[in-house]
């Protein structure tokens, strides 16, 4: 229902009704800079992707076809260009052998991540967190902080739902071995 | 995999220090959208203008050209029917068939601006 709804705005704003794309803003744009933050530290920069995404959005308005969410191409048009902005910065993250990951039983994952009252374990798991690639990010914030489902994160890093599903299960076995650091 | 069960990994992600947008945020951002969709429009107006120009002095042009060169030289511009067509028309026909076409021509105008007005009307106010 609600993609219809965006839908018609969409058509009224190509129409000449450049004022209803502020009903995009009011919706997506904190969810939008969440995420774009979470790629990007800097307060100023992740603000200006953030700018930077809906101006792209209503200049390629016309080229979305709504085979998709309009909030999903939206992010995917974010996510894009946050992961343009890294690529200039060059930024190193740890890589993990693929051993050490094999050898965390599934287990000891679901105990970890399923106790959130041990404040030492939590202040870990944060620096964890920011120690993952630009990808592992994303799929996590998108994953338990952006309420998306399996099939919308898929189809915003244009990837299939089983490969998401395999990335975010490696993505929980790395923070573990990364919280153990 | 349950994401409820992973109760850790999202209180340490809100946890996480989440910087807010500044405030106007989307108001600055509409106005810029605006004058980027004004700027875009004027563009295009002054495109059609030069365009527009551009087709007329060609036509001139080439009208002065014709004229130039052709005239002067045994060609002559003669359009026979043309004359014959005022010929054969009473005395001021002619004129009295140039007035219709520019009263047609007038209330096409006045039909389609009206319409075009309508149709303004209609979008600024879509409740009607």
């Amino acid at each position: 229902m609600e993609n219809l709804d965006e839908i018609n705005y969409i058509k009224r704003i190509l129409e000449g009704e450049t004022n209803l794309f502020s009903v995009f803003l009011e919706r997506y744009s904190r969810s939008i800079h969440s995420l774009i933050v979470r790629i990007i530290p800097s307060k100023e920069e992740a603000e200006e992707l953030t700018q930077d995404t809906f101006m792209k959005a209503f200049r390629k308005l016309e080229t979305f076809k709504g085979d998709c969410s309009f909030s999903t191409w939206l992010f995917r048009i974010a996510y894009n260009t946050a992961i343009s902005a890294t690529r200039k910065r060059k930024i190193i993250f740890p890589v993990i052998d693929d051993n050490l990951l094999e050898n965390v039983s599934d287990e000891t994952i679901d105990r970890v991540f399923g106790d959130d009252e041990d404040e030492n374990r939590l202040q870990q798991l944060e620096e964890a967190i920011n120690m993952l690639n630009v990808e592992e990010k994303t799929l996590i914030t998108l994953y338990y902080s952006g309420n998306k489902s399996i099939a919308e994160i898929a189809g915003l890093i244009e990837q299939t739902t089983d490969n998401v599903k395999v990335k975010l299960y490696r993505v929980r076995k790395k923070l573990y071995v990364l919280m153990q650091k | 995999m349950d994401m409820n069960k992973d109760k850790a990994i999202i209180k340490a992600l809100e946890s996480q220090v989440n910087p807010m947008l500044s405030a106007g945020f989307n108001q600055l951002l509409m106005g810029k959208l605006c004058a980027a969709v004004e700027k875009k429009r004027k563009r295009m107006y002054i495109l059609t203008l030069c365009l527009l120009s551009t087709v007329s002095a060609g036509l001139i042009l080439m009208g002065v050209f014709l004229m130039k060169d052709y005239l002067p030289s045994g060609y002559t511009f003669q359009i026979p029917t043309f004359h014959n067509l005022i010929e054969s028309l009473p005395r001021y026909g002619f004129g009295f068939y140039i007035a219709f076409l520019i009263l047609v021509l007038i209330g096409l105008d006045a039909y389609f601006r009206q319409l075009l007005h309508k149709k303004k009307s209609h979008k600024s106010n879509p409740s009607r």
